[in-house]
């Protein structure tokens, strides 16, 4: 069984995953912030791949990927970074970004290396499903990663059983088509996860974007499986020397809970 | 109210319907000339080149239509540029409601900026109903290889490899070069602000 699984197998609610951009705010800050991360008690991380045109992405992770990117961040320079990884890192872990530079690297080979260094499962928001069905889907099954899904209050009810029927580990719920960062009425986000509860998906639901602090985060939890913190987590790592990151990621963690 | 978005070859009219819906306005998506002369409000979206969209138009005479109408029409992205008097992109004559060119970003290559931009940016220098309630330096959601000049209908600046217009005012015309639609809550109020105007 994946680590993503048996992290759902054990833990049905309040689960905690955490977004940070590889290569940010330093280059060398990847492992000590998953690191950080786990001593702080989340329960899954989720690392960017620093990409140049933030197509889902709202201003702060915008910024944080630019900056990464100026730090040198690549692909290979990121399965450099994780080569040992495993030997402290127990959490699941998902890469996230986009298709150009995955593609660049060669999508299969992308996967063999994800795999061989010891990461779960992927998320590639500009994966459209058509491809994943033709083409991708198989490979990343090969490589036995999990893959998720992004769905959206605007997504139609047969499309979002079949994106959860592609989909292992979990389903990523984004409180609206746009971008991150931001927050749609209250009242409509209840109806949609309400919705999504209705629709009985095999996969367990996460809600990400706009979950900022203890009482959005209980909320999301309160409406789903648990939630994913990327924006404001960045924000936190924003002018961190290396040395201030484990402290600073257990007091933001320890505000959450 | 009747809200139209003017349906032709440039794509991104979901995202528009989408936003719409969100901020709970519905509206129609059709090239009919009837239907469109008859809207209170015209949104003319746009992702695409704008030779060939040019084209499309002319060879319906929308490019005509749109010329006349005389209720609010916000242009988006490639619609605020055919607005426009003429764009470097495939040297193509537009429709002429504002006075500014179309060009393309030239970066300079000491200091390169990829082409097109992809992602925020702020607008500054305000200067219209469009924008009540928003600050200035606002983050907007961008995807544009070419750009309008500053001119007297700017309402709207953005900077990328130089300032130029983001947003552009003229009698019952208006467009942006961002996306409201992509632009969370900032988008959504300027959508708003169009709808109320």
């Amino acid at each position: 069984m994946s680590r993503i699984k048996e992290l759902f197998e054990r833990k049905k609610q309040n689960v905690l995953s955490v977004y940070f951009t590889a290569g940010f705010p330093a280059l060398n800050d990847t492992v000590l912030i998953m690191q950080s991360l786990q001593d702080a008690g989340v329960d899954m991380i989720e690392l960017g791949m620093p990409y140049s045109d933030p197509l889902a992405d709202g201003p702060v992770i915008q910024a944080s990927s630019t900056a990464a990117l100026a730090n040198g961040m690549t692909i290979h320079r990121l399965f450099e970074q994780l080569k040992n990884f495993r030997n402290e890192i127990q959490l699941p872990v998902l890469l996230m970004g986009y298709m150009n530079p995955v593609l660049q690297y060669g999508f299969e080979n992308f996967c063999r290396d994800a795999r061989m260094v010891g990461v779960d499962g992927l998320i590639l928001p500009d994966l459209p499903m058509f491809e994943f069905e033709k083409e991708f889907g198989s490979i990343i099954k090969k490589f036995n990663l999990d893959f998720v899904f992004l769905v959206t209050p605007e997504t139609e009810e047969e499309r979002i059983l079949q994106l959860d029927r592609h989909s292992s580990g979990f389903v990523y719920a984004v409180s609206s088509s746009s971008t991150t960062g931001k927050n749609a009425a209250l009242a409509d986000q209840e109806k949609y996860f309400k919705k999504l509860r209705s629709l009985n998906l095999k996969n367990p639901v996460l809600i990400g974007f706009g979950i900022r602090d203890k009482s959005s985060f209980e909320k999301a939890c309160s409406l789903a499986g648990g939630a994913i913190i990327g924006t404001a987590f960045i924000k936190i790592l924003e002018n961190a020397v290396r040395q201030e990151i484990p402290i600073r990621t257990k007091d933001f963690i320890n505000s959450l809970k | 109210m009747k809200i139209v978005i003017i349906k032709y070859n440039a794509g991104n009219i979901r995202s528009v319907l989408f936003a719409l819906e969100r901020i709970a306005v519905e509206a129609i998506v059709t090239d009919e000339p009837d239907q469109i002369r008859s809207a209170d409000k015209i949104i003319f979206p746009g992702v695409g080149e704008a030779s060939s969209a040019m084209h499309y138009l002319r060879e319906r005479k929308l490019d005509l239509l749109i010329k006349d109408l005389q209720q609010p029409v916000l242009g988006v992205c490639l619609g605020m540029q055919l607005l426009c008097t003429h764009s470097e992109e495939n040297d193509t004559e537009c429709i002429g409601i504002f006075g500014e060119r179309v060009k393309k970003f030239s970066p300079n290559p000491e200091e390169p900026l990829k082409v097109p931009q992809t992602g925020w940016n702020n607008i500054y220098d305000l200067k219209s109903d469009l924008f009540t309630g928003i600050a200035e330096n606002s983050f907007c959601y961008f995807v544009h290889g070419y750009y309008a000049g500053l001119g007297e209908t700017t309402i709207a600046k953005t900077d990328y490899v130089q300032p130029y217009s983001s947003g552009l005012h003229k009698k019952n015309f208006y467009g942006v070069q961002f996306h409201p639609e992509k632009s969370a809550a900032t988008g959504e109020l300027i959508l708003k602000n169009f709808i109320q105007l």
